[in-house]
């Protein structure tokens, strides 16, 4: 599900939270999201969304499917759907995603992969007519 | 039948003194049980063995803490309930279960009301619900007293403010892949019933804009702190940092009070 701006503040129920006072190291890994706006040391790997807080200093490397930057990332990134480095955020890191916005004053240091979208198959199906052998 | 694990040393030998009215109340009740007396603790999953037959419809642990935790530890290859008769008045699982008494005890196993439970372990000691660790200052403050009525009655149970909450420097180790530290000013850990890691941990820190809160997911939990910290159930303290907590993997079903009715007194 992609976040706006209001769950930078207002993140209520995250399944994964580090607070701005704390201090992880190792690897994280969740099937819900995760918010990080302590110091974060490893390897994060969510099924769905990660957002990294606006005071967040994290030095991993993260894959999810939406990733939101507002704080420093140092790693690379790899985002299935969608990532998005906004005004605060700084990224040092190759990253990977399917979409990506970076707001003015954004920072990205290092090489951006698109991922194409997996083409969707058609839905309907061709008709013909099959001619009868005539004896 | 109900098997009932006796341990006639808890509680300071009360089993002796009151052997003859529990049968009684076993036999008012139409409760079909065996008695076996338990010698020593470390001899329980023997005296299950022997005695575990078809028809045995629940394991019962008459006695105290140690009792509770010996019968629990035997009970992991078997799929039967369990039931807790207390003859301590320091049984806690007893006590969370709404069981204050033997005679509450007998009650509940003649309504026989199971209910699947997550259990979680600190050292050798069992769980379940909820537990709480703290600076000393903050649990008396903030968790014990508000719950203490005469301090209610006189309006003395205030809490501190955030700014005057004591923190400790603590660190955790989830699942041996996550080192968490931080000044913590409480932790709470719930038991849940689904999902992949069993224990939801609250981590409250002391910012200046008041407490942060931190939430992990483990099934095990080692918790070390500069300062020694109690961890609270209830209003009983179970155990110190530095302490591993774990969640049993495997929920066990388990004789209570049913919801609606209170236990009343014989």
């Amino acid at each position: 599900m992609a976040k706006d701006r209001k769950d930078f503040a207002d993140f209520n129920q995250p399944d994964t939270l580090i607070g701005k006072e704390v201090v992880v190291e190792g690897s994280l890994s969740s099937e819900g999201d995760i918010q990080i706006n302590g110091r974060f040391t490893g390897s994060i790997e969510a099924v769905s969304d990660i957002i990294i807080g606006e005071h967040a200093e994290v030095k991993a490397n993260i894959s999810a499917a939406n990733v939101y930057v507002a704080g420093e990332v140092e790693g690379d990134i790899q985002a299935t759907k969608r990532l998005e480095i906004l005004e605060t955020g700084r990224v040092n890191g190759n990253v990977t995603s399917q979409a990506m916005s970076i707001e003015p004053g954004g920072i990205l240091k290092g090489s951006s992969t698109m991922q194409e979208t997996a083409e969707q198959a058609p839905t309907a199906q061709p008709t013909y007519e099959v001619e009868e052998e005539k004896e | 039948m109900y098997l009932l694990l006796v341990n006639p040393k808890a509680g300071n030998k009360l089993y002796r003194r009151i052997e003859r009215r529990f049968i009684g109340l076993l036999n008012r009740y139409k409760i079909k049980h065996k008695i076996v007396v338990i010698g020593d603790l470390s001899n329980t999953p023997d005296l299950l063995k022997d005695n575990v037959k078809d028809n045995t419809r629940a394991a019962v642990a008459v006695g105290g803490n140690g009792t509770v935790t010996a019968v629990i530890d035997a009970l992991a290859n078997y799929n039967l309930p369990l039931a807790i008769i207390p003859t301590t008045k320091t049984n806690h699982l007893a006590r969370l279960l709404g069981i204050p008494n033997w005679q509450a005890g007998v009650r509940t196993l003649a309504r026989h009301h199971t209910h699947e439970k997550r259990l979680g372990k600190i050292g050798q000691r069992y769980f379940m619900g909820e537990l709480t660790i703290a600076p000393k200052r903050n649990l008396i403050k903030n968790i014990l007293i508000p719950n203490n009525r005469l301090k209610r009655f006189f309006g003395t149970n205030r809490p501190l403010l955030p700014k005057n909450q004591h923190s400790v420097a603590c660190q955790l180790k989830l699942d041996n892949e996550l080192e968490v530290s931080g000044q913590l000013a409480r932790l709470d850990i719930h038991l849940v019933e689904e999902g992949k890691k069993k224990m939801l941990i609250r981590f409250y820190t002391v910012a200046e804009t008041g407490t942060e809160m931190s939430v992990l997911w483990a099934n095990k939990l080692e918790v070390e702190s500069s300062l020694n910290m109690p961890i609270v159930s209830g209003n009983e303290t179970l155990a110190n940092t530095p302490a591993t907590i774990q969640a049993i993997t495997k929920t066990i079903e388990v004789i209570q009070p049913s919801p609606k009715t209170k236990p009343k007194r014989d």
